[in-house]
């Protein structure tokens, strides 16, 4: 694997959401079937047959079709209504990234900054960052 | 000029001149710009000490929470350099004079003035690709029509890696010597900072004290004294490169965010550009590694429970050497905050 594939799969394992997915795996108690259950398993699907296999198809298709068409649904009446606030996204980035990535963006761009002769303003405390418009 | 910049400046020109024979040895054939000399970039080496003007321009760089836009008013006189900012920006008062020894930072709220050391050498090291990590191969330089800035016809410059992704572009006057429009890119070629003229006069008649900052009774805070200030800040033992690295402190900076804070002291070393990160957090060496890629070089280790870093455009070599001479430094006794 290369080294940005490794640092992409880093990143998106210590996202919140893959934590919880992990955990919420993890609860799950394992079940492992047994050989003989596989056999018996395999003999009914064969004396199912074709009409079967076009009724899984359709069952597949109706499982795949309805949740998608939900997701789209709710992507067009739901999405497009609010453009995002780059708040809430800067929010959700500083939550995933790890100290690693902190230093490492920390250092890139001290490092164009220095390259540029450019200067970050002293920043008073009380002062609104949303106030300067941004990228 | 002092000594170092006149090397600064030859290994500049070299670095420009080796950039085009490169190309025009045939590793790179899109376009006929490949195949020769790079007069554009040399224009502004050349004029860099005589260039002179007043503009306003506009900045966007990284911050922790994203990118973030400021305008500022420059007057520019060869290496000497006047930073102002509009009212409306919220920064207005606060001054910044490169006078050719120093940097200065006229802070009003906090009534003093910061004294850094120049940045025309590190402006001089990116411009010439100086700093590239060893082993590293410089960027080719391709050279096209630039759009009118501020008013100004532009040629475009694009420098790209070997693996041809786009590190820096820079829009030129070639008339003037001067960059107008500059960006430097990540990893994923996303404009991380640049800086772009929005109006700009050339050869302005400039008052005699632009390039000092007259504030009586300010005081003046040496690098000493903002390592000794931040390091008691965050509440952490100040540890520095000593003298014997010969490396030059050129700022100092503090992390305090919510998962860690780190004391931050930037030099300028013989190799390139180096920080130095002190933690009271664990990193994961591996991985910071993997995060600088093929662009920086890192090494971090732990020492009587605290955590170091140092990256930088220099050798890991060079780095773990560098990582000997960190020590405790020994600094003036800060004074309270105001």
């Amino acid at each position: 694997m290369r080294p940005d594939e490794m640092l992409k799969l880093d990143k998106e394992l210590e996202s919140h959401h893959q934590k919880a997915a992990k955990s919420l795996v993890s609860s799950l108690d394992s079940h492992e079937p047994s050989l003989e259950w596989r056999s018996s398993l395999n003999a009914r699907l064969q004396a199912a047959g074709k009409v079967k296999k076009r009724r899984a198809w359709l069952a597949w298709t109706t499982a795949v079709a309805a949740p998608a068409a939900a997701v789209a649904a709710f992507v067009i009446f739901f999405g497009a209504s609010e453009p995002s606030q780059g708040v809430v996204a800067e929010t959700s980035v500083a939550a995933d990234t790890s100290i690693e990535d902190e230093l490492y963006t920390h250092y890139m761009a001290s490092d164009s900054r220095m390259a540029l002769g450019l200067d970050m303003p002293h920043e008073p405390g009380e002062f609104d960052w949303s106030s300067i418009d941004g990228l | 000029m002092n000594l170092l910049s006149r090397c600064l400046i030859s290994a500049a020109l070299l670095a420009v001149a080796l950039s085009a024979s490169a190309q025009r040895t045939g590793r790179s054939r899109q376009g006929s710009s490949d195949r020769q000399r790079n007069p554009v970039l040399s224009t502004v080496f050349q004029k860099a000490d005589s260039v002179k003007y007043v503009g306003t321009r506009k900045i966007t760089f990284m911050t922790g929470r994203g990118h973030r836009s400021i305008t500022e008013k420059v007057m520019r006189h060869g290496w000497k350099m006047r930073i102002e900012y509009p009212g409306e920006t919220g920064f207005s008062g606060q001054v910044i004079v490169e006078n050719g020894e120093h940097r200065l930072r006229f802070l009003p709220s906090r009534k003093e003035i910061r004294q850094l050391p120049p940045r025309r050498d590190e402006i001089l090291f990116g411009l010439s690709g100086v700093t590239r990590t060893p082993g590293q191969e410089r960027p080719t330089v391709h050279t096209a029509k630039g759009t009118v800035i501020a008013g100004v016809p532009t040629k475009l410059l694009v420098f790209k890696t070997k693996a041809g992704r786009v590190e820096q572009r820079m829009w030129v006057s070639e008339k003037h010597g001067a960059i107008l429009k500059r960006e430097v890119l990540d990893h994923d070629e996303e404009v991380s900072t640049k800086f772009e003229f929005i109006s700009i006069r050339f050869n302005p008649e400039l008052p005699k004290n632009t390039f000092k900052i007259d504030a009586p009774g300010v005081k003046t805070v040496t690098l000493d004294e903002m390592l000794a200030r931040e390091s008691k800040a965050l509440k952490m033992t100040p540890y520095r490169l000593s003298d014997d690295a010969k490396c030059r402190l050129l700022n100092v900076s503090g992390i305090n965010s919510e998962r860690f804070k780190a004391l931050v002291q930037s030099y300028s070393c013989r190799g390139g550009r180096v920080s130095l990160y002190q933690l009271a957090a664990d990193v994961n060496p591996e991985r910071l590694d993997r995060m600088a890629g093929d662009r920086y070089r890192t090494h971090a280790w732990k020492s009587r429970g605290v955590s170091f870093v140092l990256i930088g455009s220099v050798s890991t070599d060079e780095l773990k050497s560098l990582a000997k001479h960190v020590k405790v430094g020994h600094l003036p006794h800060p004074e309270p905050q105001r």
